[in-house]
């Protein structure tokens, strides 16, 4: 005889059938090209699409250069994507690198035009809480995470200072990780541009950190 | 003595080593909508090019303009074949299909804006029915142009003088015309009128009746204020007025008695006249219509309007009577019909709303796309995103 089959209490809710599978089905994703076209055909029903498809990136590359969620990211998240939308309009998007790889660069645009109005307000150090930095790094050395994360408030705070067009390929290159031949592509400038801005913007920031170093120092000298 | 590379500094390895939260899944859902909706905005906000003049690096831009003529100035630019300094302007498509005739070569208009139509000058345009085109003149003069309209584009050499024409046989077409520098004009020229601006914002329709060939020229008022001349008579419409050649007495929406001297006896409310002496100001400062030798208190359009009337009340009836179809094919007849009537918008509104209500939600996304693109401040414009974006309007 068969004993009645037991019921896991997690089965025993109803749930919501999901309502796309009835109603629609799920529409064909957009390639790049096609997305950018109904931007610029002023398709409003694109602007979905685009969130879906460049959420993810811009919500990494913000939360990799300024720190992570609160109620300004939401608001640079916003900033981010409307300057996506009036670059697109307004047909200044070259097309030579992928659509996120680009939305990836505008989203590092505005983290830096953040962090220099920061650093205008003079609340760099202020405003930008320890909590505000990438949290839980690999190692759990609290000490040691502590001094990273104040190292990467002083680099922040150079790299708000240098010019921005280094600044910007110093951390496309060297914290985002984008090869010199995508940024020349994300910018819409030369290799040799890009390769030019990338040493010497190390350069000015080695030169920063150094000079920083050398004041902290002096000034634990008796 | 050689300059080394500098190698990438170790606290930006580390940073770069760090994790990021992952949870992006996890915005609310009231941050998509937001942000979506700031996304839709932008998108239909924004000018498809921004001024050079704007611009910080201007000489930059000037030399690289400069450069790019040397280069077209042996051949010709893109598919029309216009030369770039013949020029006069550039046509889109919005919606539905338009056409230009450029040196007598029938084009089709482009809908994406990186690729828009160069027009030389004497170029026509023909927009279909249910189509909108946007047309952008050399001196930042915008227009749209809406359905079923066919325009010429200004002289050369009238541009080069500072005065612009634009020639608009039929048709209905919205133009905003920014500060314009000293001695530069614009003006639409219709078969009985020619509307001169100098900075405002304003349409001009030109229809024809059944029963006459007479064209019949409307002017509506955006933003500034029109003086409308015939013989010895001027009429003032301030923003938010509206003259028609044929009916001037009962269009302008704000009026006093006067004397109509076509007539020889007292006009019924209608546009105020201008003392002669006060004529030069008005000239100066803002919009002179000169309404031709057509007569304006000729017939009549309370045939037009009962007409208006009576198609918006047929259509409102239908709809409730639960017939959405014909309601609905009665909408669009209106806003194809009277474009520019005191109506309109109501029409576009009750169209998508009664499309929504029939279940045609791709038809009604296109009808509020439509209205949306011609009222984007409407007083149903977030109704209208909700519908057209497939989201409720942020609260």
């Amino acid at each position: 005889m068969n004993s009645p089959k037991r019921i896991q209490k997690r089965d025993r809710w109803l749930r919501l059938a999901p309502r796309s599978v009835v109603s629609a089905p799920p529409a064909e994703p957009l390639d790049d090209d096609a997305l950018i076209e109904a931007v610029l055909r002023r398709d409003v029903r694109a602007a979905g699409a685009l969130y879906d498809r460049l959420i993810s990136v811009i919500h990494s590359t913000l939360c990799r250069l300024l720190g992570r969620r609160d109620r300004e990211h939401e608001d640079l998240v916003q900033a981010t994507f409307e300057q996506i939308v009036i670059t697109l309009v307004r047909g200044r998007f070259a097309r030579n690198c992928r659509l996120s790889t680009w939305a990836s660069s505008v989203a590092a645009h505005v983290a830096f035009n953040a962090l220099r109005a920061r650093r205008r307000a003079r609340r760099v150090f202020d405003a930008i809480e320890l909590g505000d930095v990438p949290d839980r790094p690999a190692v759990g050395d609290a000490e040691r995470d502590a001094s990273v994360r104040q190292e990467i408030l002083a680099v922040q705070g150079h790299l708000a200072a240098m010019n921005p067009k280094k600044a910007m390929v110093v951390v496309l290159h060297d914290v985002l990780g984008h090869e010199l031949a995508e940024i020349s592509s994300m910018l819409g400038i030369s290799l040799s541009a890009a390769q030019s801005r990338l040493v010497r913007g190390r350069r000015d920031l080695l030169g920063r950190l150094g000079e920083a170093a050398h004041g902290a120092e002096k000034g634990s000298t008796p | 003595m050689s300059r080394r590379r500098p190698k990438r500094p170790e606290i930006l390895a580390r940073w770069s080593r760090l994790p990021v939260p992952v949870d992006w899944s996890a915005m609310p859902d009231a941050t998509r909508t937001r942000v979506v909706d700031a996304m839709a905005s932008a998108m239909l906000a924004t000018r498809e090019k921004r001024s050079i003049w704007n611009r910080p690096s201007l000489r930059w831009g000037l030399a690289a303009a400069a450069a790019v003529a040397l280069v077209v100035a042996g051949g010709w630019v893109r598919r029309s074949g216009v030369p770039a300094e013949a020029v006069v302007g550039r046509l889109y498509m919005q919606s539905g299909t338009s056409h230009a005739i450029v040196s007598g070569r029938e084009l089709p208009a482009p809908s994406p804006v990186s690729s828009a139509l160069p027009l030389a000058s004497h170029s026509r345009v023909a927009t279909d029915r249910a189509s909108t085109s946007r047309l952008q003149l050399v001196s930042g003069v915008e227009i749209v142009v809406g359905p079923e309209t066919r325009l010429a584009l200004p002289d050369t050499k009238q541009a080069g003088q500072g005065r612009e024409e634009l020639v608009l046989e039929l048709g209905l077409v919205r133009v905003q015309v920014p500060k314009l520098p000293r001695g530069h004009s614009f003006s639409v020229r219709t078969p009985n009128a020619l509307v001169s601006v100098h900075g405002t914002a304003f349409s001009v329709e030109v229809t024809k009746s059944g029963q006459s060939d007479d064209p019949r020229t409307k002017v509506a008022v955006t933003d500034g204020v029109v003086t409308v001349r015939h013989g010895d008579l001027e009429v003032l419409l301030d923003a938010g007025a509206e003259w028609t050649s044929s009916v001037a007495n009962a269009s302008a929406t704000r009026s006093e008695p006067s004397t109509d001297p076509a007539r020889g006896s007292p006009a019924s409310p209608g546009p105020r006249p201008i003392p002669r002496a006060s004529r030069e100001a008005v000239k100066a400062g803002s919009v002179v219509i000169d309404a031709g030798s057509k007569d304006l208190g000729g017939k009549l359009g309370p045939t037009d309007l009962a007409n208006q009337n009576q198609l918006f009340s047929d259509a409102m009836n239908a709809r409730d009577h639960g017939d959405r179809a014909r309601a609905g094919a009665l909408l669009e007849e209106f806003v194809r019909r009277y474009p520019s009537s005191p109506l309109t918008q109501d029409a576009y509104v009750a169209r998508f709303r009664v499309l929504t209500q029939a279940g045609d939600h791709a038809g009604a996304a296109l009808a509020a796309r439509s209205y949306l693109a011609l009222y984007g401040n409407g007083f149903a414009a977030e109704e209208a995103r909700a519908v057209a974006f497939g989201f409720a309007p942020s609260p």
